[in-house]
């Protein structure tokens, strides 16, 4: 007997050659449907619509003939030059992509405030805090007793089957599984550019969210805690817990739950997209606990951590003001499952409610969302 | 010797076990358990599953629940004809093991005696296998069984005008019982009456079980799940179904599985097609422990796989009685197989399956069960010995293991009915004549009961104590006259290192005729135990085969040869699945189109991996009944079919996809077929009932490979 993979059978897939050092600025194209490789940070924002640096020769080049040209304008008087609107939203359009980036990121980062708490076990408190507002908590994360991820090693290597199955995703999700979500909604890079950006910028703002609290909680991979695990991939360098993965992942899942709601005549079967959003937020999730750098638990504290970013970006682009924020204290016994991913269900895994929390909008976030709705006219 | 001492004293007596239990079980519980299936090694195991075969039929009187005596409980699964009180000589058991932290083989076997046998009648026989982990088993279960809650679907009958009502049944692995395929057109009800899924974890909410261990699923609760859930991960979870059982995670989580492929051939119905699903055909289904991950030889299912027929059968009645249906027809698929055993039917599963079957039959209950003819045509994994080749008083053959095997090895030498081998050694040499060992082939009178039989240990080296890395038995099996020589050899390279290995490289097999010994006989068969491994399962298990230089794995024409040339002890023909040759069983090979008969797939050729039986006209193998599909092309291997998830796809090759095809048109033919000519087709195991094209006649080979139709 012989199994072959999909149908026609999926050929090995070659390992991916060294994505190491970051090359030069050169014109890298637009933010749409980059394939993602292994890059998170900024993603493909990355020199994203910024100019060529231009060669030495053509500098020269630029100079001689400037020269050699200039005594042609002539004399004549040039009349007062229009100027751009002062602090306005609308000359987003003139800045290149990772401007904007810049400017989403501060935007988010300004507002992001965390606060470490040393006892009883370790804790990080992510609060939002608008410019002269108070600080609202919206998610708490308790550091787990290391007994817990002793535990959880046992669910990773039940897991570890699956591995033939699922190594053509695990390997094309090494950086933001955009392919995988724009599949679902049927995302065209021409003209979902902006949908597209919206999509990177949550990705970006959830992955600097995972790593702040990454940092603090400081939690050991599983292949450092039990030999058998044995990952199919480099162990990332940073923390397991919360998975980056799984907060992004599920960040775009709610930012898409929303859009796909904002633009509810466009598709036929919008509540079946959502859940497939969902669902395909969950597999991403999931295959990084399969490829053995995960516990289940850093995808429970990731999915939280990423329904919250979600939640705070669809404020920020004026959606809705108002969020429940969340605390999640991990089980050693809880596996990762969507099913369990909503109240009342999640309370037997340790998540419980914060008070709500209040985002004003912003007009950056406002710019990006009007145009990603647009993109979705009949 | 205490039980305690069959593991760690030295000598032959080691490998001969105070009770007879078979050579494999020898092995397995025996010197071999360091090296087997990880539960055994852990030597806790609280519950064991046993086949007992008893000299003559006797009714279904439960063991007592305790056995006089020892404390030891002894339990009966589901059962056909248990409200009829048929008789029959074989029982599936589940038996409390109580060997202070051990196996305790020895006083097991005592115990079963006590517990099992009626005084006054002849001792019953036994196969050990498999344990039940303690989270499946209804230990509290009494002396009966509840009835399951059940009841017919009210809209089938509707649904199935002017159809007789009939049952398909599938035993498998990886089933997913609520897939669309095999729901009703509305898509909300389902066809599959009944699931037992034998290594779930038990219900926890159930008073009384239905079903001794494991979980079992009747239409209702499958439905409930349905309506439940749109995302069939939460659903399978959610039901208990994709919990992982010793180590092994489900199979019921990965994205394709054989039974959920075989079920669809069997009985999908795809909903994207314009027809509706025939609904005169119930489905039952049953989910046999991941056995493929528990051992890759196929030692120790014995008992799950008859107690799956039982249940079937047993259901069926059920079904029977609810739809009011007399007599009713059962077509069952079993999509199974391994490549040792006597190939005369008369094994202990085939011949326990051939009983059941076979009283039902002669209450004229139209009964069919389909087995694929198995794919190691080309595995080199069977030989034959004729009396030529013994001409010199001696015949010596290579055995090839491969390194890095971690999983044990077996050879089987079975020897013709009849046929005495008393005046028979066989010696065995290791690569670099690193281990040695003969054995008489004369049972040894210090084993008292149980059939005759002789062992010897293999130890590696000569110095003292040597290490043990194998065993050579001899046994008249069953005590019917066919005499088995088995090799057991311990991986080349074990999970434990620090245990000793049996070196990889050529063994070389000597069977020698002593004085006074027939020089005029039937071929001697040999046939390797498969050693199978799916790669994800990742039990590192290497096939060891026969070597031999004559042995042309080409032709002349530079194509893979698929014929058996002259020159050669190593054979194709007569490789046919070991569990493929009894009398009750339709046995299907595996087909493709082919380029020389531009695809037309009225013509096709045999998928170069499909078992045969052998082409003497003594036939003592077995024989292709028909062929069907098992492959798109010579360059497009298996066939599609379903997945786990309702609306996934795979592509599963081997004769296990072209047996559910078979059974699936038998079905249809039960739906529409009078008493009449159901009762007339019997004997040919109702191929006659088939729509078939029948296929030329004149080449030997491509008939015996094929049978002598195609099912489409």
């Amino acid at each position: 007997m012989a199994y072959f993979g999909g149908v026609g059978g999926v050929g090995g897939v070659g390992g991916v050659g060294g994505v190491g050092g970051v090359g030069g600025v050169g014109g890298v194209g637009g933010v749409g449907g980059v394939g993602n490789l292994n890059l998170t940070g900024i993603g493909s924002f990355l020199g994203a619509g910024a100019g060529p640096a231009l060669d030495p020769l053509t500098v020269q080049g630029l100079q001689t003939s400037a020269q050699a040209i200039a005594h042609a304008a002539g004399n004549a008087a040039a009349h007062t030059p229009s100027e751009l609107q002062f602090s306005s939203a609308d000359n987003l359009n003139h800045w290149a992509d990772w401007v904007r980036a810049s400017l989403y990121l501060s935007d988010f980062l300004s507002e992001l405030h965390w606060d470490i708490k040393a006892d009883p076990g370790g804790a990080v408190v992510l609060s939002h805090r608008a410019r002269g507002g108070h600080a609202q908590p919206f998610f708490e994360l308790v550091r787990p007793e290391i007994s817990v991820f002793e535990e959880q090693a046992k669910i990773v290597r039940s897991y570890m089957d699956q591995r033939p199955e699922r190594t053509p995703e695990i390997l094309s999700q090494l950086g933001f599984p955009t392919p995988y979500f724009a599949m679902i909604l049927g995302l065209y890079p021409a003209r979902n550019h902006n949908t597209m950006e919206l999509i990177s910028i949550t990705q970006v703002l959830a992955s600097h969210v995972a790593m702040i609290v990454k940092h603090h909680l400081a939690i050991r991979r599983p292949d450092r805690i039990d030999a058998m695990v044995l990952p199919m991939l480099t162990t990332p360098g940073h923390g397991s817990f919360p998975s980056a993965h799984a907060t992004e992942a599920f960040s775009v899942a709610r930012v898409l739950e929303g859009l796909i709601d904002a633009t509810a005549a466009h598709y036929p079967d919008a509540d079946k997209r959502k859940k497939l959003v969902r669902k395909q937020a969950e597999r991403v999730a999931v295959s990084r606990t399969v490829a053995g750098v995960h516990y289940p638990v850093d995808s429970w504290a990731g999915a939280l951590l990423g329904k919250m970013v979600g939640e705070i970006v669809l404020n920020k682009c004026g959606v809705s003001q108002l969020m429940t924020g969340l605390k999640y204290e991990a089980r050693a016994d809880s596996d990762f499952m969507l099913s369990q991913y909503r109240d009342p269900a999640w309370k037997d895994h340790g998540v419980s409610e914060l008070q709500n929390c209040k985002v004003d909008k912003s007009s950056l976030f406002e710019w990006l969302w009007e145009r990603a709705v647009g993109e979705f006219d009949l | 010797m205490s039980d305690r001492g069959i593991a760690g004293s030295d000598g032959n007596a080691v490998a001969a076990l105070a009770g007879y239990l078979g050579p494999y079980e020898a092995w397995n519980f025996g010197i071999g358990r360091p090296y087997a299936f990880p539960v055994f090694r852990k030597n806790d195991s609280q519950f064991l599953t046993a086949l007992a075969e008893h000299p003559s039929p006797r009714r279904p009187e439960l063991p007592a629940e305790a056995a006089p005596g020892t404390g030891r409980r002894v339990w009966l699964p589901t059962v056909w004809g248990r409200s009829e009180n048929i008789p029959l000589r074989f029982w599936p058991l589940v038996v409390e093991n109580k060997g202070e932290g051990e196996i305790g083989l020895k006083n097991l076997k005592g115990d079963l005696q006590q517990a099992v046998q009626s005084p006054g009648i002849a001792e019953p026989r036994y196969r050990m296998a498999f344990p039940v982990a303690p989270v499946s088993m209804h230990e509290d279960a009494g002396g009966d069984l509840a009835d399951p809650d059940w009841s017919p679907d009210p809209e089938v009958r509707k649904n199935s005008q002017g159809k007789i009502i009939n049952v398909l049944a599938v035993i498998d692995d990886g089933i997913p019982f609520a897939h669309r395929n095999f729901r009703a057109a509305d898509g909300l009800r389902t066809r599959l009456e009944f699931c037992w899924v034998q290594s779930a974890g038990k219900d926890p909410d159930a008073g009384t079980p239905a079903v001794l261990f494991g979980r079992e699923y009747t239409r209702d609760v499958i439905e409930g799940f349905i309506r439940d859930h749109d995302d069939e991960d939460a659903l399978y979870a959610a039901a208990g179904a994709s919990s992982e059982q010793f180590g092994s995670p489900a199979a019921i989580n990965r994205l394709a599985t054989h039974g959920a492929h075989v079920m669809d051939v069997a009985a999908g119905h795809d909903p994207s097609r314009f027809a509706d699903p025939p609904e005169e055909t119930r489905l039952i289904a049953v989910q046999l422990p991941n056995t493929l991950a528990w051992d890759t030889s196929s030692f120790g299912k014995d008992m799950y796989m008859l107690s799956a027929v039982h249940y079937i059968l047993e259901r069926a009645e059920r079904i029977a009685a609810g739809y009011g249906v007399e007599d009713i027809r059962v077509a069952i698929n079993f999509s199974y197989g391994f490549s040792a055993g006597r190939h005369d039917g008369a094994s202990e599963l085939e011949a326990a399956i051939n009983e059941v079957v076979a009283k039902r039959r002669a209450l004229g209950r139209p009964t069919a069960v389909v087995i694929p003819s198995g794919n190691t045509h080309l595995q080199r994994l069977h030989g034959e010995i004729t009396a030529e080749d013994l001409k010199s008083g001696a015949f010596e053959f290579t055995w090839a293991v491969q390194p890095t095997d971690r999983t044990s090895n077996y050879l089987e030498i079975w020897f013709p009915a009849g046929f005495n081998p008393e005046a028979f050694t066989v010696e065995l040499e290791g690569p670099f004549r690193k281990a040695r060992a003969v054995l008489k082939l004369r049972p040894n009178a210090d084993f008292e009961d149980g059939d005759p039989r002789n062992f010897e240990v293999i130890r590696l080296g000569s110095r003292h104590p040597a290490p043990h890395v194998g065993q050579m038995s001899l046994d008249n099996h069953r005590s019917s006259g066919r005499w088995r020589v088995m090799i057991a050899l311990a991986p080349s390279e074990p999970d434990d290192p620090d245990l000793p290995a049996a070196p990889a490289g050529d063994w070389q097999v000597t069977l020698r005729r002593g004085r006074g010994a027939p020089v005029d006989h039937p071929p001697i068969n040999l046939w390797v135990q498969r050693d199978l491994d799916l790669e994800a399962f990742q039990k590192g298990s290497r096939q060891s085969y026969l070597k031999d230089p004559g042995y042309r794995s080409y032709n002349d024409r530079g194509e893979q040869s698929q014929t058996d040339e002259t020159g050669s002890h190593v054979r194709r023909f007569g490789s046919l699945n070991g569990m493929a040759t009894g009398e009750t069983t339709l046995i299907v090979s595996g087909c493709m189109p082919s380029a020389e008969n531009a695809w037309d797939p009225t013509q096709p050729i045999p998928s170069h991996y499909s078992s045969a039986g052998n082409l003497s006209a003594d036939n003592q193998v077995g024989t292709v009944d028909c062929t069907a599909q098992a492959d798109r092309s010579s360059v497009l291997p298996g066939r599609i079919g379903a997945g786990t998830r309702s609306g996934s796809y795979a592509v599963v090759q081997g004769t296990s996809v072209a047996a559910p095809l078979v059974a699936r048109r038998l079905s249809e033919a039960f739906a529409t077929c009078s008493k009449e000519e159901a009762d007339k087709a019997q004997k040919e195991n109702y191929l006659p009932l088939l729509t078939k094209i029948r296929l030329p006649q004149d080449d030997k080979e491509s008939r015996a490979r094929l049978g002598d139709f195609l099912i489409i």
